[in-house]
């Protein structure tokens, strides 16, 4: 499937252990960042079970995408402007797949591993989903193929989105100056790794940060409040199949149980916490409590 | 996004790199169990992850291995257990009915089951059997059933 591209995600491999070692050694000599060993090697093996399910779910993705190219309206070959344009469209739909991806329980019961460490690191930039073929992720950057974009072609520029996205997952970098406005960096990605309310689900953008400037969903770090890593409610172990399975486990105890069509939808399509009787919390309960707190000169919390 | 292809070979090898870092991050100082160093650790630590609990009382765990706190969640009665994982800790906040079950395994050591899928049975041993017995009046009132 991926032609003549470069396979960007192995040739970075290197490159992902040498700047672990670097922010490692930044650690251990100015306390920025920290690492906690059982801690990274959850983040690891999650990455290594990543690639190893790819092997198993790539073919028939790959195939899924073959097809869908086989019908494309356009025929868009490999002009430069393909390229400028399969950047633009590629990193705009991992932005609204992203946001489902917090937004929606189906697709966040895939996601969920990706923000389950308490640390931030570039480590945690390797605790990737093993799930995300049974959230059809990928059903969301089909378009592009039947618009006649080679399946190739996206897989690598989606290549270089991950690529980018992993050096930004860093305490270490606290600014990047003017390029904060058009890129996401660490200090963007802080923000959409925090559990405090005031940070809740924003910044998903990929490559650039533009589409949440746009879309609505920017929070810019502020100096007033750390941000605090983990989820709202924090998995209490480091075994990599919890990690991977823990939402879709409760996903199924809350459909077995669920009443009516509306419960199982809620419980699957709904925003994460929601529930019939609303006792369980969703992001915009958790901000809207914030907000009464601020309101009553409770503090930031 | 989409599944790239990956060398199998490479998936092998890489558990051994996973092994050598945490070799290397035991031995540089990057293996250490979570301690709370005092009740207002607890308190602190509690504001962050659940701004609306409103803590009362206190128990820390021998060594600061964990806490047992007793407040108001959402205006009922609740009690919040932090368990250490890692250097970091887990908080569970649990409503009334919330605590499926408590076993007393010696005189300062509690068995909580929780209902969290993960992480939902923390064994906590207290300084003393005093404190334990605190512990465990506090958690009685929010079994299941009650």
């Amino acid at each position: 499937m991926s032609g003549e591209f470069p396979p960007v995600i192995l040739w970075a491999i290197p490159g992902f252990v040498a700047l672990i070692g670097l922010e490692i050694a930044v650690w251990r000599l100015r306390g920025l960042g920290r690492y906690e060993a059982r801690d990274t090697a959850t983040s690891l093996l999650m990455g290594i079970g990543n690639l190893g399910l790819g092997l198993v779910t790539g073919g028939a993705i790959a195939a899924i995408f073959g097809w869908v190219y086989s019908h494309r309206i356009f025929e868009l070959g490999r002009e430069w402007w393909v390229f400028v344009l399969c950047f633009f469209l590629e990193d705009l739909l991992y932005y609204w797949t992203h946001r489902l991806g917090h937004e929606r329980r189906w697709m966040w019961a895939a996601h969920v591993n990706h923000h389950s460490s308490q640390h931030y690191n570039l480590s945690t930039a390797l605790r990737q989903t093993w799930t995300s073929s049974l959230a059809l992720s990928f059903v969301f950057t089909l378009p592009m193929a039947l618009l006649g974009f080679e399946p190739a072609m996206i897989v690598f520029f989606s290549g270089c989105s991950l690529v980018y996205q992993f050096w930004i997952h860093t305490e270490v970098v606290r600014t990047l100056g003017p390029l904060e406005w058009l890129l996401n960096t660490p200090s963007h990605h802080r923000v959409h790794h925090a559990f405090n309310a005031r940070y809740l689900d924003a910044n998903y953008g990929g490559v650039l940060i533009v589409w949440d400037r746009l879309f609505g969903s920017f929070i810019a770090e502020s100096a007033e409040e750390r941000p605090l890593y983990g989820l709202v409610k924090n998995i209490g172990t480091f075994n990599p199949l919890w990690v991977a399975f823990h939402e879709w486990i409760a996903i199924a105890r809350d459909l077995a149980r669920a009443r009516s069509l509306r419960e199982v939808l809620g419980y699957t399509w709904g925003p994460p916490g929601w529930s019939p009787d609303g006792s369980r919390l969703t992001s915009a309960a958790l901000k809207a409590e914030r907000q009464a707190r601020v309101a009553k000169g409770e503090g930031e919390g | 996004m989409i599944g790239a292809p990956v060398d199998l070979y490479l998936i092998l090898v890489a558990p051994i790199g996973v092994v050598i870092v945490v070799v290397v991050l035991r031995l540089i100082g990057g293996w250490r169990d979570a301690q709370l160093v005092d009740e207002e650790a607890a308190r602190a630590r509690l504001r962050e992850q659940e701004p609306e609990f409103v803590a009362r009382e206190v128990i820390l765990a021998r060594e600061g291995r964990g806490a047992v706190v007793r407040g108001r969640l959402r205006g009922r009665a609740a009690v919040a257990l932090l368990a250490p994982l890692g250097d970091r800790f887990v908080v569970q906040t649990l409503p009334q009915g919330g605590l499926r079950g408590l076993a007393v395994t010696d005189a300062s050591t509690l068995m909580m089951k929780t209902g969290a899928l993960a992480g939902g049975t923390i064994t906590m041993t207290f300084a003393d059997p005093a404190a334990a017995t605190a512990a465990q009046v506090w958690l009685r009132g929010q079994e299941e059933g009650r």
